[in-house]
């Protein structure tokens, strides 16, 4: 047995190629300086990944990993799982999460994570059960859905009660913007699901039926008890989250003039409250779920009959796709928006990025720098849900314009002369908080190591009044305190709706008060700050040997030039010359140094990564 | 829909020179179970840090006795991130 509670104590780890599986220690140094979840992967992906690697080479790695606490019934936190990959969107280190029951059930099977290298002759699928791991033949299952595949084989008597994460059509045709699906949840970002595929990897399947130590199950769960009631007393967690879930936003952005519309060209939606969570709960609520241990609820299954869509049906959704697919596309049409959900779900791909690069797309071709030579004949416009089903059937399986959109916004923006239009940093794409009306999430967009997320950084205080949304200065050094929140929540792997409870703008004792409960550790706040400094070193080292550097840190043209045109928030926006005075900021709040934007060697050397080398260190 | 208290306009009428803490007491008297999302019924305390006010960001440590007009439009500003 490991020595701390939480952690099953062992890695897999899998080499398609040799068809090896070989369980891996953990070691005391590794949970001490890492703590698990992205710290785990970051320095497995580090040190496996020579520099320069094809995303979808074998010598990639995909990994998954669990922190100390899944499996476990601390709430919002026990079923969550970390994805760590290089992208093949952007090329940069990647980290994607999605909730419901699989990590529970890996740590359940007796582990704390997998890494994946090498490239299968053929598919397969991983399958363990209770610290046994073996390959099997996918091929009658390759070219499935992702719904039907996994109906298809929870079917069969073996794998009726496992947990599975799989790939669609788009993983397996290596969509750069292809996801992860596991039951109804999403590992959207980065194009983890085509590294996934371009292994020959249909999925993987876990049963568990082990449990997870801890020093004290008693106190654990008077802890546990003391966190529910801090859950209640919480409104987002206990009401809004519970009743409406994410699309509860969408009124909030519009209020604000800060709801993306038309590829951002103005943020403000009339048709918001067609798409809003009210016109969701009142004309598509079937039901609420959860993930393993959360009493939160916030998924929900919408369902519209009677409409022109097939499949009106959808776990989601969230409030990201009704931006992206919604008022991103001028598309007030909720049904719509449900079955897209639905179809980029089935087919694998990323709302978020999907939504993005066809809103820059029809801009582009309004602009007349796309064509209709270039989309095999379709006109592109807003405001035309059959347009954009049609556009996300061909981004899914490769075909026709979509094989281009597929590649995401840096891409499209590279082919057809329209950089100017791609709403993305580090070639990820940004979403739906304003990156004008938000001047702390615009730093973080600019300085996180995936490039556009809204999880390294969080809009949530700024939007809800705790932070002073429209002051600009001091937001450099604002948003690593928020980054080092997100780092940690990700080494945990914490969902991000417990910073109402845990705190939304820095580390908190909350999260040494959890590692103590489940494992025994000792962590002081100063300490688990260094913890997520060094996480983020790694993740800023791997993005260094691949060539990134301050110029990458940076935000959509769009952001930086034209201010919002109309509405509450007209005229906000971020100049160069503050982005260039918050970055300084950020970089010496941070330890690295202002020219480059890369970690020092002495701050490397503070943080015990002195075997990262390289040119750049210095 | 047990359970769950919809959204949407709930007018009250409020005396001359009224501000916004007495906007949230007329709301908690008049839409208790509504009232939910924005106040906690046993200690009073709010639970929403920022309103708009027609189209004007307020952060309430700031403006806590903002005077309302007739005819003012108040959205409470929900705590929640995107998932």
């Amino acid at each position: 047995m490991f020595k701390y509670g939480g952690y099953a104590g062992q890695i897999l780890k899998v080499d398609l190629t040799a068809r090896s599986l070989t369980p891996e220690s953990l070691t005391e140094k590794q949970v001490r300086q890492l703590v698990g979840g992205n710290g785990f992967g970051v320095r497995y992906l580090y040190d496996l990944v020579p520099a320069n690697t094809d995303p979808l080479d074998e010598n990639n790695a995909l990994i998954f990993m669990n922190g100390p606490v899944q499996g476990t019934r601390v709430p919002a936190v026990g079923g969550r799982t970390a994805v760590i990959t290089r992208s093949p969107l952007n090329g940069f280190f990647m980290d994607s999460y999605y909730g419901g029951h699989f990590g529970a059930e890996l740590k359940f099977a007796g582990f704390d994570g997998i890494v994946i290298t090498g490239k299968a002759d053929k598919p397969v699928f991983l399958y363990i059960e209770d610290g046994k791991a073996s390959l099997r033949d996918a091929g009658a299952y390759w070219g499935m859905k992702t719904f039907e595949f996994q109906d298809k084989l929870q079917q069969e008597k073996e794998y009726h009660d496992t947990q599975i994460t799989c790939i669609g059509p788009a993983g397996e045709k290596m969509v750069p913007m292809a996801c992860l699906i596991s039951g109804v949840h999403a590992a959207g970002r980065g194009g983890t699901g085509a590294v996934m595929g371009s292994k020959n990897l249909k999925a993987i399947v876990v049963r568990g039926t082990g449990g997870v130590n801890v020093p004290d199950i008693e106190a654990l769960e008077n802890y546990i008890d003391k966190l529910m009631e801090r859950f209640k007393a919480n409104p987002a967690a206990s009401k809004v989250l519970p009743d409406y879930g994410t699309p509860a936003i969408v009124d909030a952005n519009n209020k604000l003039g800060l709801l993306g519309t038309r590829n951002y060209q103005t943020e403000v939606f009339p048709q918001a409250n067609m798409i809003n969570g009210e016109a969701l709960r009142s004309n598509a609520y079937v039901k609420s779920t959860s993930c393993f241990s959360c009493p939160i609820g916030c998924a929900k299954l919408f369902r519209m009959d009677g409409t022109k869509y097939e499949k009106v049906e959808s776990v989601g959704p969230e409030y990201e796709t009704l931006w992206s697919l919604g008022s991103n596309l001028e598309n007030s049409d909720l049904a719509s928006i449900i079955a897209a959900d639905r179809l980029c779900d089935e087919l694998g791909i990323d709302t978020i990025s999907a939504g993005s690069t066809i809103g820059m797309a029809i801009e582009a071709f309004e602009k007349g720098l796309i064509t209709a030579d270039d989309t095999g004949g379709i006109p592109l416009r807003f405001g035309d849900p059959d347009l954009m089903l049609s556009l996300l059937e061909q981004i899914g399986t490769k075909t026709g314009f979509g094989e281009i959109l597929g590649e995401g916004a840096r891409a499209l923006g590279r082919r057809y002369n329209a950089a100017n239009l791609a709403i993305e940093t580090k070639g990820l794409e940004i979403p739906a908080h304003s990156p004008r009306g938000y001047p702390g999430m615009a730093i973080g967009y600019a300085t996180s190591n995936r490039g556009g997320t809204h999880q390294d950084g969080r809009p949530s205080a700024e939007r809800a009044g705790a932070v002073d949304r429209l002051e600009q200065k001091g937001k450099g050094e604002y948003i690593v305190d928020v980054q080092r929140m997100t780092t940690m929540a990700d080494c945990l792997v914490a969902c991000r709706f417990t910073e109402g409870i845990f705190g939304a703008t820095a580390i908190s004792q909350d999260y040494a008060d959890i590692l103590k409960q489940v494992t025994g550790m000792e962590f002081t706040v100063e300490e688990l700050v260094d913890v997520a400094d060094r996480v983020y070193a790694l993740e800023r080292a791997f993005n260094a040997r691949e060539g990134a550097s301050r110029k990458d840190d940076t935000l959509p043209y769009r952001v930086l030039h034209e201010p919002i045109p109309e509405g509450p928030s007209k005229g906000q926006y971020m100049t160069p010359e503050v982005l260039d005075r918050e970055l300084d900021q950020y970089y010496l709040k941070r330890g690295w140094d202002p020219k480059t934007g890369l970690p020092t060697k002495e701050t490397l050397k503070r943080l015990k990564l002195d075997d990262i080398t390289g040119s750049w260190v210095v | 829909m047990e359970g769950r208290y919809p959204p949407g306009e709930f007018p009250v009428c409020l005396h001359r020179n009224a501000g916004l803490s007495d906007l949230f007491t007329a709301l908690y008297e008049k839409y208790r179970e509504a009232s939910v999302y924005i106040l906690d019924g046993d200690s009073q305390e709010y639970l929403v840090n920022a309103v708009i006010i027609n189209d004007e960001f307020v952060v309430l440590s700031k403006g806590q006795d903002r005077k309302l007009a007739d005819g003012d439009q108040v959205f409470f500003i929900l705590p929640i991130g995107g998932g």
